[in-house]
């Protein structure tokens, strides 16, 4: 481990390596793949490299063009990574990029956008997002604020809710005009499977589950079920096939 | 020709195996399911996911069989064929289940075998069960040990035991060759495939063994 301590504040720069403590403040940019104890940025960081850390905050943007793997990592604001995102707990809270997650406990705030798969142990989402694979967790749950879409949703329990709008606090404002809070709160999925599945205003093809909870908003193309299915009144459901 | 490997709706496994969609999606998280096994297809319903079935019910039985034995994350160390075990030596081949007696006349050296030689004397000895001579497993032998980059993405491979006929001034020739390579594999007319392994299944077989032997 590295034992080197490093700040910018102001504007600057530093090259990749080992350290122990990595602080940017104000706008700072390291050069290289880089592994610290603690990485901890306000204002503007950006990475060009891989970033490995124990611990890892960031307020403001930030940006890193590599793989990303924390043991626990906090961001605010703007959180972007080209590559794959690992981690055993990751709070996000704004927007977030990647192309991949993986890890064990995930919560977002705001708007999260994943090329690829999202594969937790817990995924908790407040907000938006759009993942271009599969989204799996032994707990899924989402409270829509916004549109929403995946390729594919997996897991053990599975809820989706609409959100409370107009929630004081944290989501009235800024967070607020990133949901863009006139667009509708939807899901749209093409299948889900779950040990146990709840669902409102989701649009899906498929939902195979044990038992399974049709809310409302929700149009579904065909439901499989192999213990109970409970569907809303005014929910559409077209197909339903026990076993 | 061995036919193409059989596929098997998801629904399906989960119903011959009664595991649940959380163990599934969990399992494949940790890796103990390879990405590579989820094949999407589609069907008149849509897009479906399918799986190679012999490999998918065998790996679930065996995560089944060994779950309470060890530690979840263990078990991938020891099934998924992702992982080569750098650290392996070992000094008695003849003793793991893949090799077995059969593997005595393959060996080219005593004492102690890295994981990929193992593998390598697993598929001779496999051969030579299926009726292969021992001068043609040597040669799957042969190409195995020095195919050590590619097992590490064993999935899709094959190993091959084929015979070439040649003819040579009226008379007719044959001559053994060995080959691994990623199927769909075309050989000329006049090869005739005599084994056919699947390198992924040898090479699970071989950790699966060294693993019962550590606990051992």
């Amino acid at each position: 481990m590295g034992e080197r301590n490093i700040t910018i504040s102001g504007a600057g720069r530093i090259e990749g390596g080992s350290y122990g403590t990595v602080k940017i403040t104000g706008s700072g940019k390291v050069v290289g793949d880089v592994t610290a104890e603690e990485f901890k940025s306000a204002g503007s960081a950006k990475v060009e490299g891989n970033l490995r850390a124990q611990r890892f905050e960031a307020a403001g943007s930030f940006k890193c063009e590599g793989d990303f793997e924390v043991e626990e990592g906090e961001a605010a604001g703007s959180f972007k990574v080209t590559g794959k995102v690992k981690a055993k707990e990751l709070k996000l809270a704004g927007s977030a990029q990647a192309k991949s997650i993986t890890g064990g406990y995930l919560r977002a705030g705001g708007t999260l956008s994943v090329q690829e798969n999202v594969e937790v142990e817990t995924f908790r989402i407040i907000g938006a997002f759009e993942v271009g694979g599969l989204l799996s967790g032994d707990r899924v749950e989402v409270e829509l604020e916004g549109r929403a879409c995946a390729r594919e949703i997996g897991g053990e329990k599975i809820i989706v809710r609409v959100g409370q709008r107009g929630w004081g606090g944290l989501f009235s404002g800024a967070l607020g005009l990133l949901f863009g809070h006139s667009s509708p709160q939807e899901l749209t999925v093409e299948t889900i499977e779950g040990d146990v599945v709840e669902l409102e205003a989701t649009t899906a093809r498929l939902v195979r589950g044990g038992r399974v909870k049709i809310g409302k908003g929700c149009r579904i193309e065909r439901v499989e079920y192999s213990e109970s299915l409970e569907v809303t009144p005014g929910a559409v459901v077209k197909e339903e096939v026990r076993g | 020709m061995e036919p193409a490997e059989e596929l098997i709706p998801k629904k399906e496994v989960l119903r011959l195996t009664g595991i649940s969609y959380g163990q599934l999606y969990r399992w494949k998280r940790l890796g103990l399911i390879p990405e590579a096994w989820f094949i999407r297809r589609s069907t008149f319903t849509g897009q479906e996911t399918f799986f190679p079935k012999e490999k998918i019910l065998k790996r679930i039985e065996d995560i089944l069989r060994l779950k309470d034995a060890y530690p979840l994350e263990e078990l991938v160390r020891l099934l998924s064929p992702e992982v080569v075990p750098a650290e392996v030596a070992y000094p008695d081949p003849l003793t793991l289940k893949p090799i077995g007696s059969e593997g005595r006349e393959l060996l080219w050296k005593s004492g102690e075998h890295s994981f990929t030689e193992l593998v390598a004397l697993a598929c001779g000895a496999e051969a030579i069960r299926r009726g292969a001579k021992p001068g043609e497993a040597k040669l799957l032998v042969e190409v195995v040990r020095r195919a050590e980059e590619a097992l590490r993405a064993p999935t899709g491979l094959s190993v091959i035991l084929a015979e070439k006929t040649v003819e040579r001034e009226s008379f007719l020739f044959k001559a053994p060759l060995a080959l691994v390579g990623r199927e769909p594999l075309l050989l000329d007319p006049e090869c005739q495939i005599k084994v056919r392994l699947d390198l992924e299944k040898v090479l699970e077989e071989v950790k699966l063994a060294l693993g019962g032997e550590e606990r051992g």
